[in-house]
């Protein structure tokens, strides 16, 4: 987890010189010149001296020799302080944490209870009663405080509890305890080593004050009543509380610094994966296409030659080279290509918002005919939102949390057009309606986190194009959003680039979207531009072999495999009248029902896609089978015939072993503190395991196999494994326990196209040989289509329709199962110009009058 | 939120009377008072009849009821040595120690602040500066401080009074030179913390999407600075300012003793050592009002700054 | 010695020391102020602790004494050779046994409000304290009855002989309260004193401001117009006080003489305080080698007084072997002398009583004490044999577990006062200060014999009993540990003795012009 390279120099100095003063307090005896408390009556307050390196105290004892013991006491003591409230503090924060419920109420009252109290009344009483001890005060003191640690503890395994990979292990049927102490135990670590450091360092400082007030025990050679001595004569021998003091502050300085060093270590390779898309070194350089199309002199903007760096850890990596790109007035332009490949620090350089270790080391940026390569920050916040606009990918993440819609919106109308706030708030009102917010004035006055996704990122499109910009610059404007959301946010920007003939930059993954909206596509492949031209051209012809893959992967049309003949066969899953309730917090709120009187079957070997739109219940329904969620009391869910609802905690646990599951998240649902290898083991040799290690190995090696990874992948840790092949990893886990029914979660979306493919296949692969079924749920049709047998659409809750997916996919039965299908792109321009006619046809007819 | 704010007045309620009978448990463990308050030389029976006077042969129990009882009446009691009304005695000394307290955290919220975003925002040799000096102002004894500046600027520069407390009324010039010091001694440990918590909050903020769609929108550095990052921070900030409140109003003993300032601390430590009941169980029960008091307030106003949380 | 409960941190010796410099009333003749006042002539004293109530009658408390005089007149007064001359009471005489004591009050006093200062008040203020528990009640326990035979003339009388009485009429005890004042006075002090509290420009605990008393007789006593006195809890508040001048009267300890000398002060030593080892298990219950009076006398030779004053003290102390302040008639300078430092001689003594390998000794520490005597003592003591142990002991127990005979020997201070009032609390069987009991014949008699006797036939008694114990090596006593008292010559006019034990506010006046 550490690794001698990431450690830092302050760290090594701290450790060192604590290491040191350990050994000096050890060795104290050996050490010191004089036993600590030999007096020389004749030389009291004494300066240094040959005999007395540091000189004496107020008995005449030697400062050094006393600096020396001293430490065996001061340590000692602050270490006991600081064991004790890191492990009562532990100890309570991990099962408040982890049990939640009553005796986390409890504890949690406790712990507010103890620091309610009088620390200083509270010790003075206690020695007043017990007299004064050094033992006995700093035990008192560590459990005084450990409701500090108590509560840290407590919070981050609230936070742990919530992770995927959590859930992840639930499901693979390892118990309570296992999970307490292999995956929340590894994050309460950090926590605790971090933490650890501050509460030894904050003991010591509070022994001092106790030994200075006097409540310590007399002539004790500890560095808190040395400077009780030194305060004392402090006419006599100001130098006297130097060397105590020094020795206090000195200490608690290292000890900190460990503290903090230790944080930013175990920070580090966090913030290095959360960054790791362009900062990994390429070597396979991309050969640069010379793009003439463009005149940069007309453009509204043209990078021109540009290449970026990043420095790491490791020094500089390229992450863009030699890119050129150009968009003219009216002009969508595309950037595609898949994660890693530029797209975003592209967009990012246009707006020169490169991360502090970005730095553009080549070409030019120009805008509107001015070069911007240089321009300050100042200039640049002239152009920023007043003449280039910005529209992010994840909207939620991207509206500060704190401001309401209207004031984020009006603020960069108030500060670049000098509008009043009338004035903004009127024109603020007008764009929310024009990005298609049906009630301006309700978006305008909530906050964030009050509106949808679909929303806020229309309210994104509004503030970006607030100023009537030329250039948008969109960075995956629309992957986070539902596919209907998507198609309208399209249309949004699309009339926009034909009323105000805005150029817009656009970058995406998803051809689709390009089918739907790009003039020209810019393709993109570690950090260069591979193929350039108008976007009819790419889908017709795409002329590079990266294009080409890009272009095979996305096109899924072939059809699925066809429904299974099930007549006469039991069903494997049997999900009957399922009802799921969410109790919202606070009294005399009603329960929110997540489901309503779900019914479903699956066959053994087969694929049921579960689709609908965000929110409508499709990952409940698949957490409630996994057991992850309490169903209401009328629900039944029977697994091969055995009903999994009324069962024990550890009956359940063990019923649901041949239920695994594929999450969404690949990287969240691996621990990132544990090895490939560990994570696959794990249920192998848990509870009730009959595996021997070895065995256990070895079935772990054929199935990375199986998954088509390495042999040596299971020795690293997720995050050092890219998306795809952390995907493989979450499979092999599901398939770990032999499985009859996985539940796979969007089990590709967050995979590049060309990764999708390879997964899917996987999936494919994997049902063939071992004819494990899937319930797999998806929003996009393209994977359901490829992969299910059979669809169930689902609304607000609900089943609404269920069929052969040829079937569902052609003929649609239900409302909303047609809206979802017109709403999903296709790569292709053409029939993507169809369907979007189409949808817009129907949504008219459902505007103008309500015949059907 | 009406409910919300009725069960922490509850919860506040019961931390209330848990504390004031443990420490009326405590004190009645400690040593006798009775023959402290009637002199080493008193007779026997004088001290028998003392004791009863202090219904000292009472079961503990029904002790704290009539205390609790009173209380709940607004009357303390008087204490046992100096007969004064406990009220009196903790109004006079509040207000020295929340000067002191109020003032040491109203400088380092604002140093601390100021300082943790001018390292997270600035980064480079400022942040490193500004890391290093925290960190030893963290480690620094704040007695060994006071001690150094009693020195320094009281007794060799004489530019301000070594000890003692004027009262704001008496001289507000006064009052506040008479703190100049103290608060410097206490301040640093909690600039150190509310710099470090500022600095760390801010860099995370920083880091957000929204951050860098605000710059996106060419808003000036400032306007980023002081309406965006110092807003989204504010909540973290508010709760550690108000426990470095907490522990600054708890702590300020140590500095009363070095600069012989007759506050809630030094009431504190000579009550609890000769087992002043009445006293300490007004000091016991101001303190942890206060604390409650503080508590609940950041708490609401974490909430209230918090959209979300607003809602509840 | 009778020290009140603070924090630990609080006292040290200075502390102790500095607790008696309000303790007695010094001579009266030593202050004729001048006649031309200013229209500011404020004096700002430090005083080492604070008030703990207004009410005398409560207080046996000396650290309150200083408060006190600035406020109400007391009936005696204690000058600093320990003797005492009228007060309010301007004759004092006993009958011929010793019971019976008349006082003259002359008519015309007043309390500062209005009311007047008469025998009848007189009565009241003696009966309501003798009712009243608490320290001052005890020093009048042995009054029977008090009872007015004119407005001006009032008789006390005793069941017993009580030679400490009129020195108690001086203190806390002798103060007079207004009685209209009685039902507030712990709160609000309304006495006969030069000057009157102005509860609106003080704060509690932090600073107490006077102003003349319009209806005292003897203003000229008294040169400032106004007095500040302020608590200065902490030893180095008090030095930093002192030496940055925010104080014109302040006390500091031997560490802090150079300082004030350096800050341009006046400062002068006062021989208020005895350091040194109590040997209280004179019967050997604990620490049975403590009942040879050889070992005893070890212990005393063991120890190096002058050792102590010159690594502690700074060379400010006096060796002394004696408990009885300096100043007074049981005082002896000879006696001094008596027991020099000789380890070897120690030793001899040891070995005749039977303990050539010497013993082990359990001992108390604590905070408060002068913690720096602790190790050197257990130095000297291990160098002739005696294996000291050391038990750490919490501020507030000390006087319950000390004086409860819990330990056979103890190091501590004593500011010793009226001799008759040591003697009984040092020595008396039941003494609060013999922790067990010891009952010498010798001593007893003499006692008896001290308590019959006219005043006048006392001092040979005294002397005859100091000698006895000194001889006993009942205790180990170090040396006389100076409080240095502070003040700006360039505002102040100090006078105090070269035996005076404890500060008048008349020994302060403001500089002439």
């Amino acid at each position: 987890m550490i690794t001698v390279r990431t450690l830092r120099p302050t760290l090594l100095v701290s450790a060192g010189f604590l290491l040191v003063l350990a050994l000096a307090a050890v060795a104290a005896p050996l050490l010191a010149p004089h036993p600590p408390d030999a007096v020389d009556i004749d030389h009291v307050l004494a300066g240094p001296s040959f005999h007395y390196p540091l000189g004496t105290d107020s008995s005449g004892r030697d400062v050094l020799s006393r600096l020396l013991y001293g430490a065996r006491l001061s340590l000692f003591g602050a270490l006991i302080a600081a064991v004790v409230a890191v492990v009562l503090g532990v100890v309570s924060g991990l099962v408040s944490g982890y049990l939640g419920g009553r005796v986390d109420s409890a504890l949690t009252w406790l712990a507010t209870f103890v620091m309610s109290l009088p620390t200083i009344i509270v010790v003075l009483a206690f020695v007043a009663a017990v007299g004064p001890g050094m033992v006995s005060t700093m035990l008192l003191l560590g459990v005084l405080v450990s409701p500090m640690m108590f509560r840290l503890i407590r919070s981050s395994v609230k936070q742990v509890r919530n992770e995927p990979y959590i859930d992840a292990a639930r499901v693979a049927g390892l118990s309570e305890t296992r999970i307490l102490r292999r995956h929340v135990l590894a994050v309460v670590l950090p926590v605790v080593l971090v933490q650890t450091p501050i509460f030894f360092g904050a003991s010591l400082l509070v022994q001092a004050a106790i030994d200075f007030l006097g409540l310590g025990e007399p002539n004790a050679a500890s560095w808190g009543a040395m400077l009780n001595d030194a305060s004392g004569h402090i006419y006599q021998a100001p130098w006297l509380s130097v060397w105590p003091g020094l020795a206090v502050t000195v200490t608690v300085l290292a000890v900190s610094f460990i503290g903090n060093s230790l944080r930013d270590t175990l920070d580090a390779p966090s913030a290095m994966a959360s960054t790791s898309p362009g900062v990994r070194d390429r070597r396979r350089a991309a050969r640069p296409v010379v793009t003439t199309a463009v005149d940069p002199r007309t453009a509204v903007l043209a990078l021109s030659g540009l290449s970026v760096v990043h420095r790491t850890a490791t020094g500089e990596s390229s992450v863009l080279r030699d890119v050129s790109v150009a968009v003219r007035r009216g002009e969508v332009v595309g950037i595609i290509g898949e994660s890693g490949s530029g797209k975003t620090q592209t967009v990012l350089a246009a707006l020169r918002l490169l991360a502090d270790s970005g730095r553009i080391t080549q070409g030019t940026i120009t805008f509107c005919g001015r070069d911007i390569t240089g321009l300050s920050e100042r200039d640049m916040n002239a152009l920023r939102g007043r003449r280039i606009g910005y529209v992010s990918q994840d909207p939620m993440s991207n509206l500060d949390p704190t401001f309401r819609i209207g004031s984020q919106l009006c603020e960069p109308m108030r500060v670049h057009l000098g509008l009043s706030r009338r004035q903004a708030r009127a024109r603020a009102l007008d764009l929310l309606q024009r990005v298609g917010i049906p009630r301006p004035y309700r978006v305008y006055r909530s906050f964030p986190h009050e509106i949808s996704g679909g929303m806020a990122q229309r309210v994104l499109i509004a503030a970006a194009i607030a100023c009537e910009p030329d250039l948008l610059i969109a960075d995956e404007p629309t992957t986070a959003l539902d596919a209907s959301v998507q198609a309208e946010v399209l249309d949004v920007l699309r009339s926009l680039r034909q009323e105000k003939a805005m150029a817009v930059l656009l970058a995406t993954h998803d051809l689709g979207v390009v089918a739907d909206i790009c003039d020209r596509v810019v393709v993109m492949k570690d950090g260069g531009v591979v193929e350039e031209g108008p976007s009819a051209d790419f889908f017709a012809r795409p002329r590079t072999p990266y294009a080409q893959a890009l272009l095979a992967a996305c096109k899924r049309d072939e059809p699925g495999p066809p429904a299974l003949s099930t007549d006469g066969f039991p069903s494997l899953l049997k999900v009957r009248d399922l009802d799921v309730a969410y109790v919202r917090p606070g009294f005399g709120r009603p329960a929110f029902k997540v489901l309503r009187e779900v019914s479903l079957d699956l066959w053994p070997g087969e694929t049921l896609g579960l689709i609908g739109e965000s929110g409508s219940g499709k990952t409940t329904l698949g957490r409630a089978v996994l057991g992850l969620v309490n169903p209401d009391a009328a629900a039944d869910i029977r697994f091969a015939g055995q009903t999994l609802t009324r069962l024990s905690r550890a009956d359940r646990r063990w019923a649901g072993r041949p239920i695994q599951a594929v999450f969404q998240d690949p990287l969240g649902s691996l621990n990132p503190a544990m090895t490939i290898e560990s994570i696959l083991v794990e249920p192998l040799l848990a509870d009730g395991g009959t595996l021997d290690p070895a065995t256990a190995r070895r079935r772990v090696r054929e199935l990375l196999d199986r998954v088509h990874l390495p042999a040596d992948i299971g020795q690293r840790r997720a995050r050092e494994l890219s998306g795809g092949q952390r995907q493989r990893v979450s499979i092999a886990r599901a398939l770990v326990l032999g499985p009859k029914l996985i539940v796979c979660d969007e089990p590709v979306s967050a995979l590049d196209a060309t990764t999708q493919a390879q997964v899917i296949d996987l999936l494919k692969e994997i049902q063939r040989d071992t004819g494990v079924a899937y319930l797999l749920i998806s929003h996009d049709l393209g994977v359901v289509r490829t992969l299910c047998h059979r669809v169930a659409v689902m609304a607000g809750g609900r089943i609404v329709e269920t069929g052969d997916t040829e079937t569902v996919i052609k003929a649609p039965s239900h409302r909303h199962t047609r809206q979802l299908l017109l709403s999903s792109l296709v790569p292709d321009p053409r029939e993507q110009a169809a369907r979007r006619t189409a949808r817009l046809q129907a949504a008219e007819a459902v505007r103008t009058g309500p015949s059907r | 939120m009406l409910v919300y704010l009725a069960r922490r007045v509850g919860v506040a309620f019961v931390v209330l009377i848990a504390v004031t009978f443990l420490t009326f448990v405590m004190l009645h463990l400690l040593a006798d008072p009775v023959r402290e308050i009637v002199g080493r030389s008193a007779t026997p029976d004088q001290v028998a009849a003392k004791r009863a006077e202090l219904g000292l042969n009472d079961p503990i129990v029904s002790r704290y009821g009539s205390w609790l009882a009173d209380a709940s009446r607004g009357n303390l009691g008087t204490s046992w040595f100096t007969g004064i009304p406990v009220t009196e005695t903790i109004g006079s000394a509040l207000p020295v120690t929340v000067s002191v307290a109020l003032l040491a955290t109203a400088t380092s919220a604002a140093l601390g602040v100021l300082a943790g975003m001018a390292a997270a925002f600035r980064r480079g040799w400022i942040d490193k500066a500004l890391q290093t000096a925290t960190g030893v102002a963290f480690s620094v004894p704040a007695l060994w401080v006071a001690l150094l500046l009693v020195i320094v600027f009281a007794i060799r520069l004489h530019w301000l009074p070594a000890t003692g407390y004027t009262p704001f009324a008496q001289s507000p010039l006064g009052w506040a030179r008479s703190l100049v010091l103290p608060v410097i001694a206490l301040s640093l440990s909690p600039v150190a913390a509310i710099a470090n918590q500022t600095r760390s909050d801010v860099a995370t903020i920083m880091q957000q999407d929204f951050f860098r769609t605000l710059r996106s929108r060419g808003l000036p550095r400032r306007r980023l600075l002081f309406r965006h990052l110092l807003r989204n921070a504010a909540p973290k900030t508010l709760t550690i300012v108000g426990l470095q409140f907490i522990a600054l109003f708890g702590g300020t003993l140590v500095v009363e003793e070095i600069f012989a300032m007759p506050g809630l601390g030094i009431v504190t430590g000579s009550s609890a050592l000769r087992a002043d009941v009445p006293v300490v169980l007004g000091v016991v029960l101001v303190s942890t009002l206060l604390v409650v008091a503080v508590n609940l307030f950041v708490d609401l106003a974490v909430g209230w700054l918090d959209p979300k949380e607003r809602q509840h | 010695m009778n020290r009140s409960i603070r924090l630990a941190k609080v006292r040290r010796a200075i502390g102790a020391s500095l607790a008696s410099m309000g303790l007695i009333y010094a001579t009266a003749a030593c202050g004729a102020g001048s006649g031309s006042s200013a229209a500011d002539r404020t004096v700002v004293l430090a005083t080492p602790t604070d008030l703990t109530n207004w009410d005398p009658a409560v207080g046996g408390d000396d650290l309150a004494t200083l408060f006190f005089q600035t406020v109400f007149s007391p009936l005696l007064t204690v000058n600093v050779d320990l003797t005492v001359s009228p007060g309010i009471a301007s004759v004092y005489s006993y009958n011929g046994t010793q019971t019976s004591l008349t006082l003259t009050i002359p008519a015309g006093q007043r309390f500062s409000d209005e009311t007047p200062l008469d025998a009848d008040a007189v009565k009241r203020n003696l009966d309501r304290t003798m009712k009243t528990k608490g320290g001052s009640a005890t020093s009048l326990a042995n009054i029977t009855s008090v009872t007015v035979k004119s407005p001006t003339e009032v008789v006390i009388d005793l069941k017993a002989p009580d030679p400490g009485l009129l020195f108690a009429l001086g203190r806390a005890p002798g103060m007079m309260v207004s009685p209209r004042a009685f039902g507030n006075a712990k709160i609000t002090p309304v006495g006969s004193g030069p000057y009157v509290l102005d509860q609106h420009a003080s704060t509690r605990g932090s600073r107490y401001v006077f102003a003349r008393n319009p209806a005292y007789p003897h203003p000229e006593r008294y040169g400032f117009d106004k007095v500040e006195l302020r608590p200065m809890r902490d030893f180095n508040a008090m030095i930093a006080a002192t030496t940055s001048k925010q104080v014109d009267v302040g006390g500091v300890a031997a560490d802090g003489v150079e300082p004030a000398k350096a800050a341009g002060l006046t400062v002068k030593a006062m021989p208020s305080n005895v350091i040194g080892m109590w040997l209280v298990d004179r019967g050997g219950e604990l620490a049975k080698p403590l009942a040879d009076v050889r070992v005893r006398q070890a212990i005393n030779h063991a120890l190096d007084a002058d050792g102590f004053i010159k690594a502690i003290s700074k060379g400010g102390g006096t060796r002394t072997t004696q408990m009885f302040a300096v100043a007074s008639q049981s005082y002896d300078a000879s006696l001094d002398s008596r027991y020099p430092y000789d380890p070897a001689r120690a030793r001899q003594l040891l070995a005749e009583a039977g303990y050539p390998h010497g013993f082990e000794l359990k001992m108390p520490s604590e905070n408060a004490f002068e913690p720096a005597y602790y190790p050197i003592v257990q130095k000297q003591l291990a160098a002739v044999g005696i294996k000291v142990t050391y038990i750490p002991v919490a501020a507030n127990q000390i006087a319950d577990r000390y004086l409860g005979g819990e330990f056979p020997a103890f190091m501590w201070t004593y500011s010793p006062s009226d001799n008759w009032l040591d003697a009984t609390y040092l020595l008396s069987k039941n003494g609060i200060y013999n922790p067990f009991h010891t009952d010498d014949r010798k001593v007893t008699g003499l006692l008896a014999r001290i308590q019959k006797a006219p005043r006048a036939q006392q001092q040979p008694l005294f002397q005859q009993l100091n000698r006895y114990v000194v001889e006993q090596a009942w205790f180990a006593p170090l040396n006389i540990d100076p409080v240095y008292i502070t003040w700006k010559p360039d505002k102040v006019k100090g006078t105090i003795g070269d035996k005076q034990m404890f500060i008048d506010l008349r020994d302060f006046q403001p500089l002439a012009g």
